[in-house]
């Protein structure tokens, strides 16, 4: 399983149109294990309008961020790293602003400035030239004359499937990497550009990996697996119907707005609990779709629904975790419980699939070099 | 399930200008060529025959030959400015080919002027 | 206030090739995609196309729009005169609606040999890596090259693949380029001998559309022509050259 992340679960997120966790939610289908599903990174700079990255070397070849009044108001919330502080606080901090009312508004919301008109137009051209030309074609300013923008938004989810160093889940044969995995070396907070590293190295080792346990291992029956392709068909055909009471789209929007409001960058308990009641409702509505199309050639209407299907699945894991989790570690805060529980080990939420029903267990973090520290910025 | 196969139609060229005026520098070659072996011919035929028509016809071929390497000049010093060994931005190649025409004019203009002073 | 849009639609079951008219709410920042997406949204068209990255990084959603070969999730509307025509990328078969099979085009990529080894002889404690460093100066020269995202729209604007589905392509002949001018290459004398081959970079004709759709300015017409010039020094033919079927 390589299949991405599930950002698409949030109205505002970074993510493609494509990342919708059907790697996540097959594997806890057919019984693997989910880890750490709750601890979800919200980068502080995307572009109020799709969401757009603006990316964090912005910030870190010395660009400021002001809020409406054009003050840096990083100084209230990490006088010494400013604006390199890590993402989790900076989102929290520009969330704060907003709800504080510091924020300017326009037609896609609340959102504070990126200032990097002071690196000269020689910088932006050769360091930021990206962030140079998607301001230029999605809000025509220069940045080397202009404010940007900015407004946090989900971007990567630290969970996944449960993994060890060789890719293995808990379900034998079944390996994962990349986002999609949890073998947790980002634990609560992963720094910037190591999804790109964990690409690279877990790519190659796993694949390596699952090629040795494909070579040494006899081939399963194919009768079965004919017998499982039939249920699949049917399963499929199932969904072909005249008439439906919702629509794919229905759906999606309230599972959307629903995690943007109740599993945003500054949870608790009550509107978790909410958002977990909403979500099942709405697994329940989407149960009842069905598909005029009956084509089995590209049907987006086809696929949009199975994948509606498998985001409700990781939706409801993500708020499931979230509330078990009674404390704020990383990316991961609550407002009811706000400092970190230091009296007990470090532990990860793992999700099994119980059923019908998720069962959370935890297992014991494994500390190594890096020890927890306090968070002073 | 059927792919729709999508060929190119025979008017192709007509679609978008930057089409035609590839269309125009290649059969324009083509008519270069062809023009001045028929000139030759009839500057041949106008040696030993010469007669009102072929005369005709050969002062229609020196005008339409001049067209045509007018034509065929300015096409592909357009196409020039696009093979600099620099990143040039679309204003600069249109001006670019803009200068090389003026400059060929200019020195057409001087060597068909001057050139005939050495002319014995 | 509504915009008119017009796509070509096909039904790979039926066969049928028909045109649809629909139309979208207007607002300023309302891209093609964007206007595509509505449509399934809200009026259950269920046009099929693909798209992702919804910021022009991805190269997965290019068609025609207004006879302009564009990637649709940076065309906007308000730039467009209406009715907007959408089609699916010329010279390649059409599965359904607007999405095409580019395995086609995909495969030319093999042609440009899109790898290099590493020699082994290197590997050794005293040189350590330094045959894998590239300074920023020696980055900059494959710079642009290195921008293709593989979107397909210089093979769907090149009227030479439009007739002949054998011919390399511009994007094919950029990577190979961008692999050519990496210091850290040495394939150069296979990469040459496997483009110069009979459908390889020689049928350009310089029509430079190419160049004039890349969403990425990585300029393919003009490379073709260099590498045409560099490809005569480089590959001396002793034989007579076979047909590349």
């Amino acid at each position: 399983m390589a299949t991405g992340g599930a950002g698409r679960i949030y109205g505002h997120s970074t993510n493609s149109a494509i990342n919708t966790g059907d790697g996540i939610a097959l594997s806890y289908n057919a019984g693997a294990a989910l880890k750490d599903m709750e601890m979800i990174q919200f980068h502080p700079t995307t572009l109020p309008n799709g969401n757009l990255l603006i990316t964090e070397a912005a910030r870190g070849d010395g660009g400021y961020l002001l809020n409406k009044h054009g003050e840096r108001f990083m100084k209230k919330y990490a006088p010494e790293r400013m604006e390199l502080a890590p993402r989790d606080l900076v989102s929290r901090a520009i969330t704060s602003e907003i709800s504080a009312g510091n924020a300017a508004s326009g037609p896609h919301g609340h959102y504070v400035n990126l200032d990097i008109r002071h690196l000269g137009a020689k910088t932006i051209r050769e360091k930021l030239p990206t962030v140079r030309s998607i301001c230029l074609t999605y809000l025509n300013i220069d940045p080397i004359k202009n404010l940007i923008p900015v407004t946090p938004a989900q971007h990567y989810f630290m969970g996944g499937i449960s993994t060890d160093l060789n890719g293995n889940t808990t379900l034998k044969g079944l390996f994962a990497c990349g986002e999609t995995a949890c073998v947790s070396i980002h634990g609560a907070n992963r720094m910037g550009s190591n999804s790109l590293a964990e690409c690279l190295v877990f790519g190659h080792s796993t694949g390596l990996q699952t090629a040795k346990y494909a070579a040494s291992n006899k081939h399963t029956d194919s009768n079965y697996i004919k017998s499982k392709l039939e249920k699949e068909n049917q399963k499929i055909s199932s969904l072909f119907s005249a008439s439906s009471p919702f629509t794919v789209f229905q759906i999606r929007k309230a599972m959307q707005e629903t995690m943007d409001n109740h599993a945003g960058i500054i949870k608790n308990e009550t509107q978790l609990l909410k958002g977990l009641a909403t979500i099942k409702e709405l697994q329940e509505k989407a149960e009842q779709i069905r598909i005029k199309n009956h084509s089995l050639v590209f049907n987006n209407e086809l696929t949009s629904l199975l994948e509606l299907k498998y985001m409700l699945i990781i939706a409801e894991a993500t708020l499931t975790s979230a509330i078990e989790r009674r404390e704020s570690r990383g990316s991961h805060f609550r407002s009811d419980y706000p400092t970190r529980n230091d009296q007990q080990p470090p532990e990860h939420t793992i999700i099994n699939e119980a059923h019908g029903k998720m069962a959370i267990a935890k297992a014991p973090v494994k500390i190594n070099q890096w020890k927890p520290a306090d968070r002073k910025y | 399930m059927t792919q729709f196969e999508q060929k190119p139609e025979h008017y192709w060229w007509t679609k978008k200008n930057s089409y035609l005026i590839y269309f125009i520098r290649e059969i324009n070659g083509i008519i270069l060529g062809l023009l001045a072996f028929l000139f030759a011919l009839f500057a041949l035929i106008n040696y030993y025959i010469p007669t009102p028509p072929t005369l005709v016809i050969y002062t229609l071929l020196i005008y339409l030959l001049q067209a045509s390497s007018i034509i065929f000049t300015i096409t592909w010093l357009i196409a020039m400015p696009q093979i600099t060994p620099f990143q040039t931005p679309a204003w600069l190649k249109r001006i670019l080919a803009i200068t090389l025409v003026i400059i060929w004019i200019t020195l057409s203009y001087l060597i068909s002027n001057y050139a005939f002073l050495y002319h014995p | 206030m509504e915009i008119k849009l017009k796509i070509r639609r096909y039904n790979p079951e039926t066969g049928q090739l028909i045109w649809e008219e629909a139309s979208v709410p207007f607002h300023q920042d309302l891209t093609v995609m964007e206007a595509l997406d509505y449509l399934n949204d809200h009026k259950q068209k269920q046009i099929s196309f693909r798209h992702s990255c919804r910021m022009g990084i991805c190269g997965s959603c290019g068609a025609v729009v207004n006879n302009e070969h564009v990637l649709m999730c940076q065309t906007f509307c308000r730039d467009l005169k209406q009715p907007i025509v959408i089609e699916p990328i010329k010279n390649f078969p059409v599965i359904k609606d607007l999405v095409v099979d580019i395995k086609n085009g995909m495969e030319k990529f093999r042609t440009a040999l899109p790898y290099t080894k590493i020699q082994s002889n290197h590997t050794s404690e005293k040189s350590g890596y330094k045959h894998l460093l590239q300074s920023p100066t020696q980055r900059k020269k494959i710079e642009q090259s290195s921008q293709c995202i593989k979107c397909m729209l210089c093979y769907s604007a090149c009227p030479i693949f439009a007739f002949n589905q054998n011919f390399i392509g511009p994007a094919a002949a950029a990577l190979a380029d961008r692999y050519n001018k990496d210091n850290r290459d040495h394939l150069k004398e296979s990469r040459f001998r496997e483009i110069t081959k009979d459908e390889g970079i020689y049928k350009c004709s310089f029509i430079g559309e190419c160049s004039k759709v890349c969403p990425k300015s990585v300029d393919p017409s003009g490379t073709l022509q260099k590498l045409k010039i560099a490809g005569v020094f480089k590959s001396p033919r002793k034989s007579i050259p076979q047909k590349n079927k």
